[in-house]
């Protein structure tokens, strides 16, 4: 049974969270979870940034505003990793400021969410979708 | 004659001859006759020709006679000749008398014009003369009247020149006060600029506290919205109908609370003009389908007919993308909400002049009419709006006009309680005007 598991395990996918709000961590990675994926959690840019080189996981979704190294810290220097410049991430915010999405953008992203305009089930099938996978909507 | 003819001869003949010799005898008679006429007229010619020569004789004297008055004559012809080119030269001059004495006629008649005229304008130039005289005359009371105007005035001039000399010396003191006052308010302007420059932070800064207070505020309202989510998925666990319904109306009062910061943040940042305005190439009929799209839940729920009407070849048009489509999303929000169940909602975009014309109409509650003067006015909401729908905000009409004409265009509206309402705003088909700001409106 433990095999099995382990097997299963193998073939989830990987999605790394990094938000500094852990009811909203905790929240969205439960939702994840729920939804068949393993998941990641750090609080802070760097942490994160350690986590996505070690464990290079499929989908990363980022908050930007975070006390000390913050989503542009981490998305920076992600970009700068050979396996990370090419990594899936979507950043999400409670910002709307126009700048903050066009660097973001900039520096390449998925997409770009309003944390408030979206549901943790809606999240979920973005990154379903940015996967290739089904999302059974 | 032939005998034998003469003794053959018949009587007959001998008849004739005799008729014969009888008609010469006549005619012998006859010859006899007109000898004896030609004898007479030969005497008689004769006696011609001696008149004749009487009467040659006499030509001849009177011949000669003439010969002689024919010199005499021609004698007078010459003397009458040469008299006449006397006489003729004498008509010459006489002509040439008679030229000269009618240019002199003419010129003495011109001269008799000219007199005339001379004596017209004599007159004239004395009636001036007398009325420039009376002229003259008051000039020269009048020169007399200033000159002693001008004495007066010299001497208050003198008065003035006077006071002058001591309002110099004032000036100077007022100068060098005024320099004072300049210097002052050198300082004073620095001070204004500086102000405002602190008053510009201020606003940024207002509006960075502004914006980091909602994300503040919304954070723990995304966690709370993901959770009620995850509820209602019953990713925890089935629930039942009355937890369903306590799970809904937390999640309808968090998203009322989402979209009054996220309202509150837009006042701020109209209030504030902080908010950026950047043009770009907008589809409008694509807007309008995308904001419908998304109220298609809610229009199927309510049974409501939806129509929209685009006239052909509304051109794109600069305008920015989010306020536009965030006006649409406003006033077609309001019309889907304000409508009750199986009414009407319309949407129209046309050319208008200079202008693109929106309208949205709808056959809803309408705005009373005690209340279509505060219908713009912030947090405002009618009476009947608040009782079919207590989550409004009473923020978003504001918004809506503070950016249609901050952005060059117009908004107003027709409305009728118990009827229905039709909304209009136009955006510049030169487009919207761009702005600078710190922020977008979200």
């Amino acid at each position: 049974m433990a095999g099995k598991e382990k097997l299963w395990i193998q073939y989830k996918k990987k999605v790394l969270i990094i938000e500094d709000e852990v009811a909203i961590l905790n929240g969205i990675s439960d939702k994840f979870t729920h939804d068949g994926f393993l998941t990641l959690k750090a609080t802070d840019g760097q942490t994160g940034l350690d986590k996505a080189l070690k464990e290079h996981p499929d989908f990363i979704l980022v908050d930007n505003l975070m006390p000390n190294t913050d989503g542009f810290y981490f998305l920076e220097n992600l970009r700068k990793d050979k396996w990370g410049k090419n990594a899936k991430v979507i950043m999400w915010s409670n910002s709307h400021d126009s700048r903050t999405i066009a660097r973001a953008k900039k520096i390449g992203i998925q997409d770009f969410m309003i944390k408030s305009e979206w549901e943790y089930r809606d999240v979920v099938k973005k990154v379903k979708e940015a996967l290739g996978m089904k999302t059974g909507a | 004659m032939d005998k034998k003819n003469v003794v053959s001869a018949p009587k007959e003949t001998i008849a004739k001859l005799k008729v014969s010799a009888k008609k010469k005898e006549a005619t012998r008679g006859k010859l006899a006759v007109k000898a004896k006429t030609l004898r007479l007229k030969a005497e008689k010619l004769a006696t011609t020709a001696k008149k004749k020569e009487g009467v040659r004789g006499r030509l001849v004297v009177t011949a000669e006679k003439l010969a002689t008055t024919a010199k005499e004559k021609e004698t007078v012809r010459g003397n009458l000749a040469v008299a006449a080119k006397k006489l003729a030269l004498v008509a010459k001059e006489k002509e040439i008398v008679r030229s000269k004495l009618a240019v002199t006629a003419e010129t003495l008649r011109l001269k008799a014009k000219q007199l005339a005229v001379t004596a017209k304008e004599k007159e004239s130039i004395k009636n001036k003369l007398e009325v420039t005289a009376k002229q003259l005359a008051l000039v020269a009371k009048e020169k007399e009247s200033v000159r002693s105007k001008l004495a007066v005035t010299a001497e208050t001039l003198r008065l003035k020149a006077k006071q002058l000399a001591v309002t110099a010396k004032e000036k100077e003191v007022v100068r060098s006060k005024l320099e004072v006052t300049a210097k002052k308010l050198a300082v004073v302007a620095k001070e204004v600029e500086l102000a405002n420059k602190e008053l510009r932070e201020l606003d940024l800064a207002k509006d960075e506290f502004v914006s980091i207070a909602s994300h503040q505020l919304r954070t723990p309202l995304t966690a709370l919205k993901g959770y009620t989510g995850m509820l209602l998925d019953e990713d925890a666990g089935p629930i039942n109908d009355k937890q369903r319904e306590y799970l809904k109306e937390i999640k309808n009062a968090n998203d009322r609370m989402i979209d009054l910061i996220t309202a509150l943040l837009n006042v701020s940042r109209v209030d504030l003009g902080v908010f950026v305005v950047e043009p770009e190439s907008v589809d409008l009929k694509k807007v309008a389908e995308s904001v419908l799209s998304e109220l298609e839940m809610k229009i199927k729920e309510k049974g409501l007919k939806m129509s929209t009407s685009f006239e052909k070849n509304i051109p794109l048009v600069k305008a920015d993308l989010k306020i536009t489509r965030m006006i649409f999303q406003n006033l077609l929000t309001n019309a889907v909400k304000y409508t009750p169940a199986r009414g009407s909602v319309s949407l129209n975009i046309k050319k208008d002049g200079s202008a693109i014309l929106i309208s949205v109409s709808d056959t809803g509650y309408g705005i009373p009419e005690d209340a279509q003067s505060k219908i713009f006015t912030k947090m405002f909401r009618a009476d009947n709006a608040r009782l079919k729908d207590p989550s409004g905000t009473g923020l978003g009409l504001y918004i809506v006009k503070a950016t249609v004409e901050q952005t060059g265009g117009k908004i107003w509206f027709k409305s009728k309680e118990n009827k229905g309402s039709t909304f209009y705003f136009t955006i510049p088909l030169s487009g919207m005007k761009k702005k600078e700001g710190s922020r977008r409106l979200e």
